[in-house]
């Protein structure tokens, strides 16, 4: 569910003014790309949560910086990537040791949330283990649509380092799934 | 396996990954105790203005009460009669001043926390 652009522009313009209860509007719509996004991120989902909020609350703390120069989303999940970057580094120890311990529940929000079926479960565990950052870029380009431009931007890197991440995804991800399947079967 | 073959399985696999959260509420909240607390905090600042004014306005009127008296020590007959009623006029002008900057204070701050009060309820 995605707002109409203008809509968008005039609930801003609003919450701009004053107007705070007009934000519960641009939470409403965007709570669960955002949330899913920084699960995928951090992998956990109570941290994922939490994160959501603080990236809603800093939002809309800086919302007067917006200046409609990208779309509002983007901004967002610039601000919610940030979020979740300074999270893991604040926390890289604990994760590490998190992560040796429950190797096998990684990214089991997202196995459970999709259909349970050997695909989905193969798709996630080579996702698991892209790069970080061909993960988010690959997330953002299939799951948000977004376009190397905005991913650009959400990121903060240059366009052909995303270009470069999201290629060497793909690569990795057919690789790996060209082993156990044959995408003429998988698309039938 | 073809670039497009793997568009078509990620984007399904992608957009199949749904999970619905609901963080409404709690930052909604938090966003109005925000609220609260930077208007609190505004009305501290314009109260802190009014006294700062409140204060150098009766330093003033005592300047000029002294300027007066010195004046008006000229006419020696009538000078404790004068004084007397400088006094009591910036008596009465520093006392309706400060009850009804204390009454504006007080009634505005009850009503600042009892709105406060009840958004954290």
């Amino acid at each position: 569910m995605e707002l109409n652009i203008e809509k968008e522009k005039y609930i801003i313009t609003e919450v701009k003014n004053g107007n705070y209860e007009r934000f519960g509007e641009l939470i409403h719509i965007y709570q669960s790309p955002l949330y899913i996004f920084i699960n995928r991120i951090i992998r956990n989902n109570d941290d994922a949560k939490d994160l959501t909020q603080e990236t809603f609350f800093k939002a809309y703390r800086s919302i007067k910086s917006f200046k409609f120069k990208s779309k509002f989303s983007t901004w967002l999940f610039q601000i919610g990537y940030n979020e979740s970057i300074n999270f893991i580094r604040k926390h890289a120890r604990h994760i590490a040791i998190e992560k040796s311990i429950a190797i096998k529940f990684i990214d089991d929000y997202h196995i459970a949330a999709v259909e349970k079926n050997e695909l989905n479960e193969e798709i996630e565990k080579s996702l698991h283990e892209l790069k970080q950052e061909q993960r988010i870029a690959l997330h953002l380009l299939y799951r948000e649509e977004k376009s190397y431009k905005e991913i650009a931007d959400i990121m903060e890197i240059p366009i052909n380092t995303v270009k470069s991440h999201i290629r060497r995804g793909k690569d990795i991800l057919k690789q790996r799934l060209s082993l156990s399947y044959d995408p003429d079967t998988i698309l039938a | 396996m073809k670039d497009a073959q793997l568009d078509i399985i990620m984007k399904k696999h992608m957009k199949n990954n749904s999970n619905p959260i609901d963080v409404e509420p709690d930052v909604m909240n938090r966003i109005k105790i925000y609220e609260e607390k930077k208007s609190r905090r505004l009305l501290y600042l314009e109260y802190g203005i009014s006294a700062l004014l409140l204060t150098s306005g009766t330093a003033s009127v005592f300047i000029i009460q002294y300027i007066f008296i010195s004046c008006m020590s000229l006419f020696e007959e009538y000078w404790n009669i004068i004084h007397i009623a400088v006094w009591i006029i910036t008596g009465i002008f520093v006392l309706i001043a400060f009850s009804s900057f204390g009454f504006i204070y007080f009634s505005r701050m009850l009503k600042a926390e009892k709105k406060f009060v009840k958004s954290t309820l």
